[in-house]
């Protein structure tokens, strides 16, 4: 039996589920209300109704809370931004099922507007304290979920370049992707920005409001779609749940090109990444280039017997958060190791050299080297060596060091 | 040769070379060992516990080898099939390790023999260097030829016994040793052997000095005296002088801890 799969958009502007395969989604403010005096928790409308009634105390922004490492006292007891989102995500998905019925989803992918490190361990650490493997949940960006919502579509949305907006209360944001076809392969690039041009949504509820809104969408629509062909532009966010507002603005967007709104496009983009997940296949054997997802190959040349070859410590299109590699060699000739770097497009190269100056003295074809690769960010590239010793011929002096490479520097 | 590949496993079984008096538990440590110390694994390196050992990260090579073996390959051969299939050294790295084996190979029975022994002695292992020597003189020691080689084996069999403390025969060694050579660099080494040996008899030695000229006698005086006066800074001496002070357990135990660390490091030398 295919696993329950569940995509999640969380960001301060409200959490939305989606279950793979489901007609609607389900939305919730990210927020929690506590009663006062006990620990008893509440989700979207029922913590409203208890804050009124004077018994609850929410605490809203819960994503920004979980970013931040911020603790919170309520009532007497002072919570991690950790535990508070665990409950909020417990609560959550437990409502979702009530409403839809089935059992409990066995994969679950989360989107975020950025992806940070900590953030992302800080998730994983969540659903895994909720009794979810780890190989069974993914978290993703805004960007990589856009990318897997477009590529489910039909072919003609993806003609040519995509493009995205995101409204919802004083956040705005465009996204865009575009295809890059060869004779073997096909890479997809994704990139989203916040626009200064976000404004309140309040503002929708006068018609001189509208009309400013129309005329601040138009403009920027005219800013980012003119001059490129576009097959699609799609629309998402609570900015966009009614469009009666935005005549000149659609009409601008449909020019030539297919529309439409999803508000839950973050949220089954993000459960389409969860069926690639629980199929054996590939379903997406596409390199995809993104918020979260290296823009260039790493590696290193090696030799044996005679014959010399490219180890990739990294992958273009690989999530750079969690990529992790050890590996043992010996430098041999140089003392120091030449790393590689070629852009995903092959446009850019360069090559980094890592000296080997913390080793002690002795013979090079001795210099056996632990090297773990990691990134600090989607930029940064962290090379840890460390002295492996060469077993009782030369015992490891321990000496190690760390050395930060800014991909593109 | 650029950057090589090793696996980040160690095995589970270990190789031990008694010689060298260490475990090894890489194929790199084993590369290694086979082209730095050719002289070592010539001669009775390729056994069962090897191919063991090499089984562990390749069954392929081990299944070779043991072909090589049943049908009598030379351990040269086995020796460069392993080095040819390692990360660690190329083609040209391999050809020379070659070139070394052939002309190891054709040295004659007793400069073998003396390479070997050589070898050891670099190792420190007098012991066993004085094996090597020994085995050359059972067949040499009457011949009438070749004294030069003769006189080389002689004093370096002098020179491992004074490595190991044992002046008596040393001196006796570097006797003989000078007596098939003239080199008067031995006289000074059988002077300083007779001087350390506690069982010299004093007329030998009335009768050694009466060949010796009085100016080298005084300059080979200095030196020794200079040599004593650079030992007694030797940290190790200081320390087991600021041991004596200490009160009768920690000495004891100092002191136990010392003789142990001796012995080890003697027996590692016979």
């Amino acid at each position: 039996m295919a696993p329950k799969i569940l995509g999640i958009d969380i960001s301060d502007n409200g959490t939305r589920l989606m279950y793979y395969g489901s007609e609607e989604g389900f939305s919730f403010p990210t927020l929690i209300g506590r009663k006062k005096d006990i620990e008893e928790w509440s989700i979207g409308e029922q913590a409203y109704a208890a804050a009124l009634s004077g018994n609850t105390v929410i605490t809203d922004k819960l994503y920004s809370l979980l970013k931040n490492d911020v603790t919170t006292t309520l009532g007497h007891t002072t919570y991690r931004s950790i535990d508070i989102f665990t409950i909020f995500l417990e609560y959550i998905i437990r409502e979702s099922i009530e409403k839809s019925g089935g059992d409990f989803p066995e994969i679950i992918v989360a989107c975020i507007p950025k992806i940070e490190k900590d953030v992302v361990e800080k998730l994983y650490d969540c659903f895994t304290a909720l009794g979810y493997l780890k190989e069974n949940t993914k978290i993703i960006s805004r960007p990589e979920s856009f990318i897997y919502y477009t590529l489910s579509q039909t072919k003609e949305i993806y003609k040519n370049q995509v493009g995205l907006f995101y409204l919802s209360d004083i956040s705005l944001s465009y996204y865009e992707l575009k295809i890059n076809r060869t004779s073997s392969s096909m890479t997809i690039y994704a990139e989203g920005r916040d626009l200064d041009e976000a404004f309140n949504l309040d503002i929708l509820n006068t018609p001189s409001g509208t009309k400013l809104a129309d005329k601040v969408m138009s403009s920027v629509a005219a800013k980012y779609l003119d001059k490129k062909l576009f097959s699609s532009v799609m629309l998402t966010g609570k900015g966009f749940d009614k469009i009666d507002w935005g005549e000149n603005f659609i009409k601008l967007i449909c020019n030539r090109r297919k529309a439409f709104v999803d508000a839950d496009l973050f949220a089954k983009g993000a459960s389409y990444r969860g069926l690639d997940l629980a199929s054996e296949k590939n379903l997406f054997p596409y390199k995809i280039i993104c918020d979260g997802r290296l823009d260039t190959n790493v590696f290193v040349n090696v030799e044996g017997k005679d014959k010399e070859w490219a180890y990739f410590l990294a992958n273009a299109g690989e999530a750079w958060y969690e990529n992790e590699k050890n590996l043992r060699l010996i430098p041999d000739n140089k003392k120091g190791i030449d790393i590689s770097l070629i852009s995903a497009d092959n446009k850019k190269k360069r090559n980094v050299f890592l000296p080997l100056d913390f080793m002690p003295q002795r013979p090079i074809k001795t210099w056996r080297i632990n090297l773990k690769t990691s990134f600090k960010d989607e930029k940064t590239m962290l090379f840890h060596m460390q002295d492996a010793g060469f077993g009782e011929i030369y015992p490891s002096s321990e000496k190690e060091e760390i050395i930060e490479v800014g991909l593109w520097e | 040769m650029g950057i090589s590949l090793c696996s980040m496993e160690e095995g589970e079984t270990v190789f031990p070379i008694e010689e060298l008096g260490i475990q090894i538990y890489s194929m790199e440590e084993l590369n290694f060992i086979i082209y730095e110390h050719p002289m070592l694994v010539m001669d009775g390196f390729i056994k069962d516990s090897l191919v063991r050992f090499i089984e562990q990260f390749s069954q392929p090579m081990a299944l070779h080898i043991e072909k090589l073996r049943k049908d009598k390959a030379a351990s040269e051969e086995i020796l460069l099939y392993i080095l040819r299939n390692s990360l660690l050294y190329n083609k040209v790295e391999v050809a020379r390790y070659k070139a070394r084996l052939t002309s190891i190979k054709n040295l004659s029975n007793d400069e073998y023999l003396k390479a070997k022994a050589d070898y050891m002695f670099e190792l420190g292992k007098y012991g066993k260097a004085i094996e090597y020597y020994n085995k050359i003189l059972k067949v040499r020691a009457e011949e009438k030829t070749n004294r030069k080689f003769l006189a080389m084996i002689y004093h370096n069999m002098a020179s491992s016994y004074a490595n190991m403390f044992l002046n008596e025969e040393a001196s006796y060694f570097y006797t003989k040793a000078y007596a098939l050579s003239k080199d008067e660099t031995i006289l000074k080494k059988i002077y300083y052997s007779m001087i350390l040996s506690g069982n010299r008899k004093e007329e030998d030695m009335t009768h050694f000095l009466s060949g010796i000229k009085e100016e080298s006698l005084k300059a080979w005086n200095e030196e020794y005296d200079m040599a004593t006066v650079e030992v007694s800074k030797i940290q190790r001496l200081s320390d087991i002088e600021n041991a004596l002070d200490m009160d009768r357990i920690k000495r004891h135990k100092y002191f136990t801890q010392i003789l142990t660390q001796l012995k080890e490091t003697y027996r590692s030398i016979v």
